[in-house]
């Protein structure tokens, strides 16, 4: 008997996030010149050097060409077919409160099972909302202000907390860092800032929701978390977008300071819009992530559920600077259908006894290609650092591809680095085992997929393990076979 | 000089060398020349900017010039090369001084029947029809400016055919010996070994060097196994600590059959092997082990491809790499499974160790795997020698130095103590001595 | 309950049964024994319906019901358990999720109610219990990193809890110290019962001193060549199958 009809109907993916809210929209022309960042900029009231940062970035941006040393293969992505702004806002002011929100962008956040009014939403849990380029609204800021944290849009930040977020732009990922990176300098339209004051462990999950919702846009956020001394604060992003058969581009960009002693916990629920089982449609997530323990013994932990988008091209690092600092990077990556996904990590050791692990899980079906990079790079002055690369492939059926790149540079002979990985195919005598218990095909390949997540899973606070956990299952939907 | 120089000087050395090639070469040969020549000017030397070359400082080869070399006398008897023979028992040896067969070097005891072996140029000229097929094999196809560079310019090498009813201990030994000259030379072998349906058979290459030369030897190897063929390769590459050496060797392995090559590679300024082995019908298998090496400001690289072409094919890669010194590791071991395959089993192991804070190794194994039914694993690992080992071997009374040097003997020990037979052992190891012990 | 009429398969090209005949009643327990690769293994397994073996001829109903067309999930459904002798390893994957999980698959193929989380873990529990295993292993992975011993009762707490028409338990004295092939032993006498029928396949005679047998069958080549009450597994014990290897011969 061949499991395959079996993990065939576990794959056939249902995508239940694909609605669209049909809501008027103040949405800039497609294109992309100066007049364009002027606008962004314009629209946002944003003070000049944030307009004078944009435009260097847009000018470098315009001499470098896209990479193309990924696995991943699209077609030429023409810059000027995409709109860079749109706002389901009339005017570029964020309401001031939920009242004066559109009740149609409220229902489609409770639809999303993301409830922005704060009696209603998640226990613990304070919602910065962005809908396509801006921040509808934010949840609990005045509960965590009276602790002195900064939890609010970036247009806001750029507007009331100008100097801190001065400080910090494009310290940890510069304007120019790369193609996209260098993209969303120029065009970033929302996203999220945060700032935990010292010695202040932040009493709720931080999150943000980002909504993909007009056609013919691309989404730009920039997110910016800075972890003052001995803090804590534990942060998670969602995506979503509706199903269209043309892709769209998400080009974010996620900056992390943490300074002495202090944690920053990043973990990500991707599921932007996949695409299709043949491939049509689907987000493009070309995201740039990096970290840096800039201080003594702080953490930093990327973890990472990547479900969703036509393709996956992110690598999210750490650069350990402090002393004793230590970084973590733990994903799950399924690729179905025709998704492909490039994904991994870089830990930068410039510290001693600097420490890093990385635990990768990647998961292939259908005609999914999924590839692992990271690289594991240890300073000369890095004494005594240490990493431990563990990097996993499973296969589920004869189509589907599974590649595995590490790097590992080192200049220190102090060092330990260690890595292993394997690739296989799903067990069928694991297979058989739980189906002579009783378990349909399908249920075997998602529970044998969940045990084989199980580790980087137990990193996600509860409540989004078990939304993971559901994802993961019905991505796999249609699989065996 | 820049790149771009060097560059052209080879197109002038090119024009040279197809005016002067004695014996007239057949047309076909001609237009391969020719054309791996237009192709090396379009695509001129690789650069860091290229994934695979990505931790190779090629300057060592691509900013300065070297000079075809020609067939030389070197005034040596054929007893100086005692000490860098292997051969005890049955078997024979064929020299070549930079790069050019040496007859009168060479010598064996009669060659068993089935048995053919000599140098390139020459069986070219005697019958370039039977290289033909070898020589346009899809498989073995250059894919970078070197192996273009050494197909428009190859002059010698070693033509070398095993024979089904070989005795398995019989053993070939192909020792490139580089001479002392005024200048620095280019040294191109082109080498094809076939090794026939059914037959054992053990072949060594080594590549030493009398004196301080900094010649380049730009090598190309093809070796054939048909099926069933079982060999038993290993190649020892230590021309100094100025040498430059880039080698590209392709495999192409028929169904049933097994290649066991270990490769080793002991400093020199810039090192370079690339072994590609293609398991293209079922059965085949390959076992690759060896060490690479580096100290001062020497460079080594080994460049594996193991492309898991058809069904039921197996490979298994264990290697050591030591950095001491400012010398520089580096290993890229890559595995690729075709889609549609089945029955696929692949392992890969590297340690490396560094032995000084100058030191530096760059690891990238990789695993592209296009189909399900495989296991395959790798592992990899950079360190320093275990420092409880250290400690507990000087509690028991050894001194720092002596418990260090166990510890690094104990770690290439792995891949040094799997050559045969025992002579070929012992040599190895007292290389590998020799050059610890070198400054 | 378990009818087996003429019953031929196959791996790949190689014939391993070769015309089998059993029938079990509610409430039997039938020892199945003979030499290494007469095909006791691969009859259970047959049963079960583990791919990669081929039924080339004969029958196998459950109650009139034709096992052989049915996947392996619909026969667990159907009420055949086969206890594993090498139980797999499913790293990740909890006892108590993987149990409620396979144990509310099943109620839905009855028709039945799924439990919720708290029935489910009080009715795990029990089972857990009854075969004298500690809490704590519902917390660990499926079979992962657990003793031989371990393993095998592990089989038992499963069929206790999905509790079978007919267990098919394959060698589950395999690679027991006496202590743990008495602990074992005990929990397959404990989950005899009126309406269920086992099928013991074993090598040795010492589990049946435990779980007497009410039949005990011998097969040689891919064939019961003698069927007997318990004190044929004694005789066996003595003789050895030499002397009905001959006469099969």
């Amino acid at each position: 008997m061949n499991p395959e009809p079996a993990v065939a109907s576990a794959l056939s993916r249902s995508y239940k996030h694909g609605f669209v809210t049909a809501i008027q929209a103040d949405t800039l022309p497609e294109g992309l010149d100066e007049g364009v960042i002027r606008r962004i900029s314009d629209k946002k009231g944003e003070p000049e050097w944030m307009l004078v940062w944009r435009l260097a970035a847009y000018r470098h941006w315009l001499g470098m060409t896209e990479p193309r040393w990924s696995s991943v293969r699209y077609p030429a992505i023409d810059y000027q077919a995409i709109s860079y702004y749109s706002s389901p806002f009339a005017d570029a002011r964020t309401p001031v409160s939920l009242a004066e929100v559109d009740p149609k962008l409220l229902a489609t956040y409770e639809k999303l099972g993301i409830p922005l009014d704060e009696r209603l939403s998640l226990a613990g849990v304070a919602v910065d909302a962005v809908f396509d380029s801006v921040s509808v609204a934010t949840t609990h800021q005045k509960m965590l202000a009276q602790k002195g944290i900064i939890f609010c849009s970036m247009s806001e930040a750029v507007r009331e907390h100008g100097e801190l977020v001065r400080h910090h732009l494009g310290t940890v990922v510069p304007s120019g860092d790369n193609f996209f990176a260098a993209l969303n300098a120029a065009v970033f339209s929302d996203g999220t800032f945060c700032y935990i004051p010292p010695g202040v462990r932040c009493p709720m999950e931080l999150s943000t929701y980002f909504r993909i919702n007009a056609a013919r846009t691309g989404q730009f956020e920039r997110t910016l978390i800075i972890a003052d001394r001995d803090s804590y604060v534990s942060y998670l992003e969602g995506c979503t977008a509706p199903m269209r058969d043309n892709h769209q581009l998400h080009a974010a960009v996620v900056e992390l300071v943490a300074l002495e002693g202090a944690e920053i916990q990043y973990a990500t629920v991707q599921n932007w819009y996949p695409g299709d089982e043949e491939g049509r449609g689907g987000i493009y997530n070309f995201v740039t992530k990096r970290g840096v323990c800039r201080g003594a013994r702080s953490r930093i932990s990327w973890t990472q559920v990547e479900t969703g988008s036509a393709i996956t091209w992110k690598y999210p690092s750490v650069i350990l600077l402090g002393e004793g600092s230590e970084g973590r990077f733990n994903s799950v990556a399924v690729t179905h259908h025709h998704q492909q996904a490039d994904t991994g990590t870089k830990m930068i050791h410039l510290g001693a006894n600097t420490r890093s692990s990385i635990l990768s899980k990647g998961i292939s079906a259908g005609h999914g290609h999924n590839a692992y990079r990271g690289l594991v790079k240890i300073n000369a002055a890095a004494d005594h650092a240490r990493n431990h690369s563990r990097c996993d492939s499973l296969l589920l059926g004869g189509s589907c591809s599974a590649h595995t790149y590490p790097y590992i540079e080192v200049k220190n002979a102090s060092a330990r680095v260690e890595h292993e990985a394997t690739t296989s195919r799903i067990g069928e005598d694991q297979l058989f085992y739980a189906r002579q218990r009783g378990l349909l095909a399908e249920e075997a390949v998602a529970l044998i997929v969940h045990g084989f997540c199980a580790e980087v899973l137990r990193e996600l606070p509860m409540e989004f393990a078990v939304e993971a956990r559901k994802l993961l299952a019905v991505t796999l939907e249609g699989s065996v076979g | 000089m820049n790149a771009t120089e060097v560059q052209d000087s080879y197109v002038g050395q090119f024009q040279d060398h197809a005016e002067r090639e004695a014996r007239r070469p057949p047309p076909w040969l001609r237009r391969d020349r020719a054309g791996a020549m237009d192709r090396f000017v379009v695509a001129g030397f690789p650069t860091r900017r290229m994934e695979a070359w990505k931790y190779d400082v090629l300057a060592p080869v691509t900013e300065e010039p070297f000079i075809l070399s020609e067939p030389s006398c070197i005034g040596l008897d054929p007893e100086d090369l005692d000490p860098l023979l292997l051969n005890r028992g049955e078997g024979a040896h064929l020299v070549f001084v930079n790069g050019w067969f040496a007859p009168t070097l060479s010598a064996g005891s009669a060659l068993p029947r089935g048995v053919r072996m000599g140098g390139m140029a020459r069986r070219m000229a005697a019958d370039p029809a039977e290289l033909l097929p070898a020589f346009s094999n899809e498989e073995a196809q250059p894919d970078h400016g070197f192996t273009e560079l050494n197909r428009a310019m190859w002059q010698d090498g070693a033509f070398v055919q095993l024979g089904p009813e070989l005795d398995p201990e019989w053993t070939v030994q192909l020792l490139f010996l580089n001479s002392e000259s005024l200048e620095p030379l280019l040294i191109q072998p082109r080498n094809l070994l076939m090794v026939e349906a059914g037959c054992r058979a053990r072949v060594v290459e080594t590549h030493l060097s009398l004196g301080r030369s900094a010649h380049f030897t730009n090598a190309w190897t093809t070796l054939l196994l048909e099926r069933g063929a079982h060999l038993d390769y290993q190649l020892w590459l230590d021309g100094g600590p100025h040498a430059r050496h880039i080698g590209s060797m392709r495999v192409t392995q028929a169904a049933d059959s097994v290649l066991e090559a270990g490769l080793f590679a002991l400093g020199g300024r810039l090192t370079r092997q690339e072994v590609e082995v293609n398991l293209s019908e079922p059965g085949a298998e390959c076992r690759l082990h060896g060490l690479l090496a580096a100290t001062a400001h020497q460079q080594v690289d080994f460049h594996l491809n193991v492309r898991h072409a058809a069904s039921s094919t197996t490979s298994h890669q264990e290697f050591r790499g030591l950095a001491d010194g400012h010398g520089r590791g580096i290993f890229n071991g890559r595995v690729w499974v075709a889609p549609g395959v089945r029955e696929i089993v692949s392992g890969q192991t590297t340690r490396n160790m560094l032995l000084s804070p100058e030191a530096e190794i760059d690891a990238k194994p990789q695993l592209e795997i296009h189909a399900d039914d495989v296991q395959c694993v790798h592992g990899a690992t950079v360190g320093s020698p275990d420092e409880e080992a250290l400690f507990y071997l000087r509690s028991r009374g050894l001194d720092g130095q002596t418990a260090l040097a166990l510890l690094v003997e104990a770690f290439v020990g792995d891949v040094l103590n799997r050559g045969e037979p025992e002579p070929l052992r012992d040599w190895m190891k007292q290389r590998f001595n020799a050059w610890r012990a070198s400054p | 309950m378990l009818n087996v009429e003429g019953l031929h398969a196959a791996v790949g090209d190689r014939p391993i049964l070769r015309g089998v005949e059993l029938t079990l009643r509610p409430g039997e327990v039938h020892a199945l024994m003979g030499p290494n690769g007469s095909g006791k293994s691969t009859l259970v397994h047959v049963l079960a319906g583990r791919p990669g073996y081929r039924v080339t001829a004969g029958r196998a109903t459950l109650d009139g019901v034709d096992l052989l067309a049915m996947e392996p999930e619909q026969r667990a459904g159907a009420g055949v358990f086969l206890g594993f002798q090498h139980p797999v390893e499913i790293p990740g994957v909890s006892q108590q999720l993987f149990l409620k999980t396979a144990l509310n698959a099943l109620r839905r193929r009855r028709g039945e109610a799924e439990l919720d989380a708290s029935d489910c873990r009080e009715r795990i529990l029990r089972a857990t219990r009854s075969i004298g295993l500690e809490e704590s292993i519902l917390s660990r992975s499926v079979n992962a990193g657990f003793s031989g011993g371990e393993k095998k009762q592990n089989e038992l707490l499963q069929m206790a809890t999905l509790t079978p028409r007919l267990a098919l338990l394959d060698e589950m004295d395999s690679g027991l110290d006496i202590d743990a092939l008495a602990r074992v032993s005990q929990g397959i006498q404990a989950l005899r019962g009126p309406d269920r029928a086992i099928l013991l396949v074993t090598h040795h005679q010492r589990m049946l001193d435990w779980v007497v047998p009410d039949r005990v069958h011998v097969m040689i080549e891919g064939r019961i060549v003698l069927s007997g009450g318990s004190d044929l597994a004694r005789e066996l014990e003595r003789r050895g199958y030499g002397w009905l290897m001959e006469e099969a011969a």
